[in-house]
């Protein structure tokens, strides 16, 4: 760099990040009505049924309030009314409804009477077919970060759907991922308030975890006004590769939900309002409408929605693919022990390398060692093996 | 700086004269003939231990011939120096000062002519200074133009003759828009037009007038009106020299009739900091009050708390669609060929209709008719380029005008992935030909294109442009009756291609065809009434386009949002009525009147249902040029200004407006894809009204003008959106939409200063602005019918705007825009589905995000201050936003792993610093 024209450097403004998303805390809100959320969709191949029960809280401390001692019903439009008893778990209300019921072209209204008395019923829900989940794959994808210079590779999921003349044109997948894990060290020497131990042969009962976790994301497609009623690579959610997930082994069950044009709009609407950044233009909320009302007062509409859908389901299990890396490295490392031990008990006792690649022993977290700490079961799923 | 160091010099002189009169103790003896005054003083050098001080050039020509004897220093000196102009100081012992100037006249010149000989007198006439000019010229009586119009054959007994005039640049020929005459033993004064031409009405007689223009010399003439005519007068460029003291900043012009007008200076454009280091006049505008935006990044202005859509941009009657390049971080118009820009935002006079809260027009110069002149200016994101050519001198002058910019290297700089990969791009051209075919006719011909490019990180592409000429031929029948006509024609079009998602990929091309004629009459009846009267007919032809599957794998349908066509067609008149000299009245009224025409397929719904898909009772086909529906809309334009004395002035105005064309919009900024609408059959016209009052002060010792405006408006029909609407989704319109009322009222303080070297200004405005929508059933409400604040209801607003002039080269200009955060519905609870939290929003735009603060500061480096030059330049380096405020755009909250997260969205968060370079044929003064 010899020499730089100066008007040139300076010339160069200072842009190097001009717009910016910081988080933002608003003040609690003065006078705040708790309203009531009823929650529950009626699917086919259920054993059970359940209505939630709630009410909404503040948002500065947001908590699931439960509310007890409603009478809740399920009628079809042939006049079965079927009971939903409260169950042990306070807020749940379960029932049960026989398959035989659940045809397309059944449908069903929930009545619900709170303990003040009010009472609360919504509009008819009609059961809409659903064809066999379509496709479920992914693809290998390599994302960029607010930092130009680093990426981040991860599996984007997608699926297809393929319906005919006879399926709805609204559908919702609820998507549920398990995925194997597995602890850093397994159970070898540590030392308790009886003293040191030493096994034999390391345990490894604790070292393969699976952990199962329902997505939060909303994902609803709308084929009406399409040519045909299909659409291919539909985007699900996308995992990176920066934790265990996909490192071992990789399941993902799609559940698909055949919806009504009201519920789908109900469950888009409260997508939008919670699931989506902000557009560069600024849009209002869409009013989430649910379509529970209060009978004497049709303005008095409770949050959540009732609807009812037949349910395909479809397993996918993924394995770990080339072009995925895994960096542990920073999550489990030992301790270097100290001259004097820490007070407490128990203490972990690992081998672990260091800079220069030498083995030293220190001390392992215990959720390093105990996998079920991390959240997950050592419970085998039965339908791990597969293929 | 010569004469300011004499004088300095004279005065410790003079100090220590006072001090020294004991030494003077040299005597000079001597018989000196016909002697240089260098031979004289070497002669008196070498005899006497004296030493002369003085500058060859004013003794070149003194002779000397005197017998000295036993002279003192003073009195040789007295002697020598009285039969010329020169003085000298005595410093004992020996040093003897000649100074080039007199410290005051003892004798007029002319009485000494016959001794010394006739050469020497103009020797001594060269050797004047201007000083001494000044004060010489200024003895005379006043010798004062006398400027005759008409003829006394052509005078009509007892009748006011009406004389037109025309105020020219005396060096290139450019008609001056808006320089003032002044008659003072009236106490009126007129202003000159877009053409340089301005209409007074006199008895005849002799008048004393002053003729003022911005920059240029002040003439005090006669006017010796004789019978109606005309007369043309050049004013000159004012050059201060250097070293006197100066008069920075316009002169006082007398204020119009009209509340509610705002003239934004070509001044204040080059001075106010920007983002980009770029002149942006829509900058300037949001900086007076009643002005205001959503934010940063948003391309349209509200103004008095009217939609973005409220407002018509006019370059030379052109109308322009979308009035800002790149989301409304540069205007769409090169400021550089602006000459005026006014902004009607209260009393909107007769001749303009069609928009609800303002009309923004811009004229632009009309070219050096004498010479070649270019200027222009680059900036990090973008380059400008003007230049003018008088085609036949005095007569024909030519516009080109150019810019574009280059801003993908900023954006490969920024944070987020997703504007990393984009592009954005602009361009505009616009020409200008103006034809001074006589004093009676003038032809004037605009075209403009613009054009703007956004590829958002290949997901979502925009473009969109404006195209627009306009002829104008205006006659002067008579110096009190005028004509002019205009042809216009406008085209805003733009195209977006949406592929984020293969299968739903698809574009949409839309496309508005504007033409209008325009007509009207000014005539300036007598000394009080000035009639105008005109019409205005403008076809609208929209086809709002189709929505078409974008790639193999869409598989989206065809929608055809279909075509439209509407004639607008309005007559009007009004009045600006004189009583007296303290009491004008503006009467007018606009008669306007919309039709739709086919081809079309209209639908009509079962009444007392919602107007949705379901509920379509029939449908007709209407034929090209069939009428389907029409509006007949008066509207009353009436205003008062009373002058309570010299300095202050109160006035009133009543202002009806309706609009025809409406943008379907239902983000809170304005997007590329926003398409303008016609009303139709099931959608009606807004209509507003507007009551305004203000009271105006001046304080032109101090340069200060100050005012207060208040107002009150009230419009029906506004245009709101149901929730979830898609305006890609259909052409009936109705289903997506719903009308409301807006009520809004304000109050504008403002404070400016206009001479000194601090110039600026400082402006507060309190309003509100509140829509409701509230139908006769449930689904035709929004907010369940409760009144909720507009997108842009901002409380209090303050801005204040400074330059100082630092020196004649360097000047510091900042300005500090405060507002109260816009409205926003935030989210008023939290409930949990499926063991998920969401939120439960609160009543529509029911909070506030937190207030917007920003400073800025720019710093202006002139080139030398040389009189001739060929070319002159002028860097600014500027900070936008200086304190890094992070100013909220939006507030959002998201559900993430099962906790609710609050984001706040910023288009700025950091200081911004600017550079650009701008450059003009010509000197510092030449504009």
């Amino acid at each position: 760099m010899k020499t730089i024209n100066r008007y040139v450097f300076v010339l160069l403004p200072v842009v190097l990040m001009l717009s910016c998303v910081e988080r933002y805390i608003p003040a609690t809100e003065l006078n705040f009505q708790s309203k009531l959320v009823i929650d529950g969709t009626i699917i086919s191949g259920k054993n059970e049924q359940e209505i939630v029960i709630s009410k909404s809280s503040q948002t500065g401390d947001p908590k699931f309030t439960s509310v007890s001692g409603c009478k809740v019903s399920v009628e079809d439009g042939k006049g079965n009314s079927f009971p939903f008893p409260e169950s042990m778990n306070v807020g749940h209300y379960l029932g049960k409804i026989d398959e035989d019921f659940l045809l397309p072209g059944a449908r069903f209204r929930l009545h619900v009477q709170t303990l003040k008395g009010i009472e609360y019923v919504s509009s008819f829900e009609d059961l809409l077919p659903c064809p066999e989940v379509g496709n479920v794959y992914y693809e290998l994808e390599t994302i960029q970060t607010q930092d130009p210079k680093i990426t981040e590779n991860g599996l984007q999921f997608f699926i297809d759907f393929n319906g005919n003349s006879n399926s709805g044109h609204f559908y919702r997948w609820q998507l549920t991922e398990t995925y194997e894990y597995h602890s850093k060290w397994p159970l070898d020497k540590w030392l308790d308030k009886d003293g040191n131990h030493d096994l034999l042969e390391p345990d490894y009962s604790n070292f393969v975890c699976y952990k199962t976790d329902k997505l939060s994301n909303i994902f609803v497609l709308s084929t009406d006004g399409f040519s045909q009623n299909s659409y291919s690579k539909y985007k699900l959610h996308y995992v990176k590769d920066q934790t265990q997930q996909l490192e071992y082994k990789y399941s993902l069950l799609v559940d698909q939900y055949s919806l009504t044009e009201r519920a789908y709009n109900y469950w888009e609407n409260l997508r939008k309002n919670n699931q989506e950044t902000v557009d560069m233009f600024g849009k209002q909320p869409a009013n989430v409408k649910g379509n529970i009302y209060n009978i004497n007062d049709t303005t008095d509409v409770a949050l959540g929605y009732f609807g009812v859908s037949l349910v395909r389901s479809k397993r996918i299990m993924v394995y770990p693919i080339e072009g995925l890396s895994f960096d542990q490295a920073l999550l489990c490392k030992a301790v270097v022990i100290d001259i004097k031990l820490p007070a407490e008990r128990p203490l972990y006792f690992v081998t672990d390398f260091d800079e220069n690649w030498n083995t030293y022993i220190g001390l392992g977290a215990p959720a390093c060692i105990f996998c079920t700490l991390m959240g997950g079961t050592t419970v085998k799923p039965t339908y791990w093996d597969q293929k | 700086m010569k004469f300011l160091a004499t004088y300095i010099l004279l005065f410790f002189v003079f100090l220590s004269d006072l001090s020294a009169q004991q030494k003077d103790n040299i005597h000079i003896n001597g018989k000196f003939r016909n002697l240089t005054f260098q031979e004289f003083v070497s002669m008196l050098e070498k005899e006497y231990p004296l030493h002369f001080y003085f500058e060859e050039k004013w003794v070149s020509s003194i002779h000397v011939n005197l017998d000295a004897e036993n002279l003192s220093i003073s009195e040789l000196m007295d002697k020598l120096m009285l039969p010329t102009m020169l003085d000298y100081v005595y410093r004992p012992p020996g040093s003897i000062f000649i100074l080039p100037d007199k410290k005051f006249i003892r004798q007029l010149p002319e009485y000494y002519l016959s001794s010394v000989g006739s050469d020497s007198l103009e020797g001594r006439q060269k050797n004047m200074t201007n000083i001494e000019e000044k004060y010489l010229l200024g003895r005379k009586p006043n010798k004062i133009k006398t400027i005759i119009i008409g003829s006394w054959d052509k005078a009509k007994k007892g009748k006011m003759a009406v004389i037109t005039g025309k105020l020219t640049d005396e060096e290139n020929g450019e008609s001056l828009v808006g320089a003032v005459i002044y008659i003072p033993a009236f106490k009126k004064g007129a202003v000159t037009d877009a053409n340089g031409f301005v209409t007074l009405a006199l008895k005849p007689g002799i008048y004393s007038a002053v003729f003022q223009y911005l920059g240029m010399t002040e003439i005090k003439g006669n006017l010796d009106v004789r019978s109606d005519g005309f007369f043309s007068l050049t004013l000159k460029k004012q050059f201060n020299a250097v070293g006197e003291v100066l008069i920075h900043g316009e002169k006082t012009q007398k204020r119009s009739s009209k509340p509610g007008l705002e003239n934004v200076s070509v001044k204040t454009m080059k001075e106010l900091p920007t983002l980009m280091g770029e002149k942006d006049v829509m900058k300037v505008a949001q900086m007076l009050p009643g002005i205001v935006s959503v934010g940063e990044g948003s391309a349209g202005v509200n103004v008095r708390g009217g939609n973005a859509d409220q407002n018509l941009f006019y370059i030379n009657e052109v109308p322009v669609y979308n009035s800002s390049h790149l989301f409304g971080f540069f205007s769409s118009i090169n400021s550089d060929i602006i000459d005026n820009f006014s902004i009607y935002k209260g009393q909107i006079p007769a001749e303009y209709g069609g928009r609800l809260s303002s009309v923004f027009n811009v004229e632009t110069r009309k070219g050096h008719k004498n010479n070649f002149f270019t200027q222009g200016g680059v900036s990090p994101v973008s380059a400008n380029a003007e230049i003018e050519v008088p085609i036949v001198k005095e007569k024909v002058s030519m516009i080109l005008s150019a810019r574009t910019s280059y801003s993908d290297w900023i954006l490969k700089r920024l944070k987020d992935p997703d504007l990393r990969n984009s592009q954005a791009s602009f361009y505009d051209f616009a020409t200008v030909l103006d034809f001074d075919l006589n004093e009676k006719n003038q032809i004037g011909v605009f075209a403009y294109n613009s054009s703007d490019n956004f590829n958002l990180n290949g997901y979502t592409e925009y473009t969109y442009g404006n195209l627009g000429a306009s002829v104008n031929y205006t006659h002067r029948f008579s110096p009190g009756l005028k004509s002019s006509v205009s042809a216009i024609g406008s085209n805003y079009s733009f195209k977006t291609i949406e592929k984020s998602s293969a299968n739903e990929a698809y574009s949409h091309t839309y496309d508005l065809n504007h033409f209008e004629l325009r007509g009207s009459l000014t005539w300036l009846a007598n000394e009080r009434h000035n009639l105008k009267v005109g019409t205005d007919i403008v076809l609208y032809d929209l086809n709002r386009g189709t929505v078409d599957p974008y790639g193999s794998a869409s598989l989206k349908k065809s929608v055809n949002l279909g075509m439209e066509k509407g004639l607008e067609t309005s007559f009007f008149i009004d009045d600006n009525i004189t009583l007296g000299p303290k009491l004008n009245f503006y009467a007018g009224l606009r008669f306007s009147t919309f039709t739709e025409l086919g081809p079309k397929t209209v639908r009509n719904y079962f009444p007392g249902t919602s107007i949705d898909d379901n509920n379509v009772a029939g449908t007709k086909d209407y034929q090209n040029g069939d009428r389907i529906s029409n509006y007949n809309n008066p509207e009353l334009r009436a205003g008062m200004d009373y002058k309570i004395s010299d300095n202050n002035s109160i006035k009133l105005s009543v202002t009806q407006m309706s609009q025809y064309v409406f943008m379907l919009s239902n983000s809170i900024s304005i997007a590329p894809n926003d398409q303008w609408k016609l009303v139709d059959s099931h959608i009606k016209p807004p209509r507003s009204i507007q009551y305004s009052a203000g009271y105006y002060r001046e304080i032109p010792r101090k340069g200060l003008n100050a005012s207060f405006e208040f107002y009150y408006k009230q419009a029906h029909h506004i245009v709101e959106y149901r929730d979830g609407a898609d305006f890609l989704a259909s052409p009936y319109v109705e289903t997506a939409i719903l009308q409301g009322n807006q009520n809004a009222y304000g109050a504008e303080f403002m404070l400016s200063k206009t001479t000194g070297r601090v110039t600026g200004w400082l402006s507060y405005t309190h309003s509100r602005s509140f829509i409701t929508v509230n139908g006769e059933n449930e689904w035709g409400d929004i907010n369940q019918g409760k009144k909720y604040p507009s997108n842009f209801d901002r409380p209090n607003v303050l801005n204040t705007f400074m330059n100082l002039e630092i020196s004649r080269r360097f000047a510091l200009a900042t300005n500090l825009a405060y507002s109260t955060g816009r409205p926003v519905t935030l989210p008023q609870s939290v409930y949990y589905i499926d063991e998920q939290p969401f939120v439960d929003y609160s009543g529509r735009n029911e909070y506030r995000i937190p207030d917007y603060v920003r400073l800025d500061v720019s710093l202006r480096i002139e080139g030398n201050l040389k009189l001739k030059k060929p070319m002159h330049s002028y860097w600014t380096i500027g900070v936008y936003n200086l304190t890094g405020r992070s100013n909220a755009n939006s507030i959002f909250f998201l559900s993430e792993g099962g906790k609710l997260h609050g984001y706040k969205y910023s288009v700025i968060g950091v200081p911004i610093l600017t550079i650009s370079w701008n450059w003009k044929l010509g000197n510092y003064e030449n504009n």
